[in-house]
């Protein structure tokens, strides 16, 4: 014990039983683990006296290991829980954006039309847009997965990334202009970009990657630590009866555990999706790199040189059969290269229609240069986009995500409670002299953790006592 | 349920390792991660099925195998109080 330093304890505890009651131990030990740290003394006589005779060595080792895990687990989600909050609230409505769109009368809905009436040529259609946004260029066309009867046309000032973008919607039949609907604005917009990039472009992407990754950290160091609080305790346990915290951290420990493997999976995928705009930036640089060999110094192919689009899409549809088209990236955008049109197709079962395959098509000549397979780190990402949004199931997944959501919610504000109300609990109860006895009595149930036996000491909590025969009178009373 | 003071691990044995475990009270490790790896399992077949699937079993699978773990937090975290 360290001059002039009180022992840390919990409040005091009057029930006679809930000392007794080894199997809180754990539970209430535990979370003291980080604060054992400079303290090696942490430690109870009753403990040197009950469990000498156990002789089990490995418990030293074992506090240290759960110290560590402690750590780790405190850290790493004391880092990300504000921005894993956010993503979770901001996330809950974008589970749902189809049908919130719906509701709101955003979504633009294709006239009913018989499946065989003919189409008008793409280039139609473009030229509609372009009209539109004289001042702007097209940058992606594509098509909504389960219908081909419209076509969005994304238009923006330069071939580069941008947040500022005009949609424009025409009806594949018919050539007409159906809307203009303002995808970048509006309380979904805000909702997206703050789940996304913090409206900070790459950096917040990269930064909540990094926040992901943290959160994968605390669900391992979590994982860890389930152990030693539960292993006296059955699995779903919730201890009502006694201070809000100890049932918060039961609820902690019972919803962490429920939802780990969705968790899990939710926040690895999140951070992949992060890292898509620097993957397509190594593919681009990696697999096109070769095929763009021949077309080396030349620059964006200028729009009147272009082929017609529509016979570049019927050359790159021909080149893949049995495949659907889902967007056109335009020379000189970051999904294609300066020379290209490049259709990105994807197959017709369940899984492959996740998937794409890029056929580029010479921009002048409209014939097909390459069809390169999509190397496994892009497919990882497309198979982790579905993983992070939920929306391959249907409703019933949509609602399933949602509350897992909701109990991830929970989870994390259980976690920062647990951490706040621990300073709370010492600074509300000093310990003083009048109060010994009690303070004794909570620090059996304190100081319970199994692992500290090894690091005996009559030192620490020992100072707090007025005797060593009211020790001794109580260690009787839990051993009996 | 068990309280918390009940040992419910209370399964005879002859090794000195688990009888010294059930003399501290403590569970054994299927006792403490039966439900955890069941719920994982579950919630890995679930997220895995509906992607081989378009709105036909496996979707059907998946929200079965993802409402289990939901339900059971909510069970025993909020319901069981009220049920008793």
């Amino acid at each position: 014990m360290q001059p002039g330093r009180p022992p840390r304890l919990h409040r005091p505890n009057h029930d006679t039983e809930a000392v007794i009651d080894r199997a809180s131990w754990p539970a209430r030990g535990f979370p003291d683990a980080g604060r054992m740290k400079d303290n090696a003394n942490y430690s109870h006589p009753l403990l040197h006296q009950t469990r000498p005779q156990s002789g089990r060595l490995p418990f030293a080792m074992q506090t240290k290991t759960i110290k560590t895990w402690t750590w780790v687990h405190k850290w790493s989600s004391l880092v990300c829980t504000v921005f894993m909050l956010l993503l979770c609230v901001t996330g809950l409505p974008l589970i749902f954006h189809h049908e919130i769109g719906h509701l709101l009368g955003t979504e633009i809905e294709a006239p009913p039309m018989p499946a065989d009436t003919p189409r008008v040529s793409l280039d139609r259609a473009l030229e509609l847009a372009r009209s539109q946004h004289p001042d702007r260029v097209v940058q992606f066309v594509s098509q909504a997965e389960d219908d081909d009867s419209l076509w969005f046309v994304t238009m923006t000032p330069t071939p580069d990334p941008t947040d500022d973008f005009r949609s424009v919607v025409v009806d594949a039949r018919t050539g007409d202009l159906l809307g203009q609907p303002r995808f970048d604005q509006g309380f979904m917009w805000i909702m997206l970009k703050l789940h996304v990039d913090l409206f900070a472009g790459l950096a917040g992407k990269l930064f909540l990657g990094l926040m992901g990754l943290l959160l994968l950290v605390a669900i391992v160091s979590g994982v860890v630590l389930y152990r030693p609080f539960m292993r006296k305790i059955e699995f779903g346990t919730v201890r009502r009866d006694r201070r809000p915290r100890l049932k918060w951290l039961d609820l902690h420990n019972l919803l962490g555990i429920v939802t780990l493997v969705w968790l899990f999976v939710v926040g690895a995928t999140g951070m992949i999706n992060t890292w898509a705009d620097l993957l397509i930036k190594y593919w681009q640089y990696d697999e096109l790199g070769h095929i763009l060999e021949p077309y080396k110094g030349q620059a964006v192919v200028p729009l009147a040189e272009r082929a017609p689009v529509q016979r570049s899409l019927e050359a790159a549809m021909a080149a893949a059969p049995d495949s659907k088209l889902s967007f056109i990236a335009f020379p000189g955008t970051a999904f294609s290269s300066p020379h290209h049109h490049t259709f990105f197709l994807r197959g017709n079962e369940p899984l492959t229609s996740r998937l794409l395959q890029p056929v580029l098509v010479d921009a002048k000549s409209a014939e097909v240069t390459a069809a390169p397979k999509l190397p496994w780190y892009l497919t990882a990402l497309l198979v982790s986009q579905p993983l992070h949004f939920g929306d391959y199931g249907g409703m019933p997944m949509q609602i399933l995500w949602a509350l897992l959501d909701i109990v991830t919610i929970i989870v994390l504000g259980s976690g920062l409670y647990l951490w706040l109300k621990k300073g709370k609990a010492v600074a509300e109860r000093p310990v003083s002299k009048g109060r010994a006895d009690e303070t004794a009595g909570a620090g059996r149930a304190t100081a319970g953790v199994p692992g500290t036996t090894g690091v005996a000491g009559v030192a620490g909590v020992a100072d707090a006592l007025p005797t060593s025969s009211a020790t001794a009178a109580v260690s009787s009373k839990v051993t009996a | 349920m068990t309280g918390p003071d009940r040992r419910p691990d209370a399964r005879p044995s002859s090794q000195p390792k688990r009888a010294a475990r059930r003399h501290e009270g403590q569970l054994g490790a299927v006792a403490i991660w039966g439900w955890p790896i069941v719920l994982g399992v579950l919630t890995t077949i679930g997220l895995v099925s509906a992607l081989f699937s378009d709105g036909g079993f496996g979707d059907l699978l998946a929200g079965v195998c993802l409402a289990v773990p939901v339900v059971v937090g909510v069970w025993y975290g909020w319901m069981r109080r009220r049920a008793g």
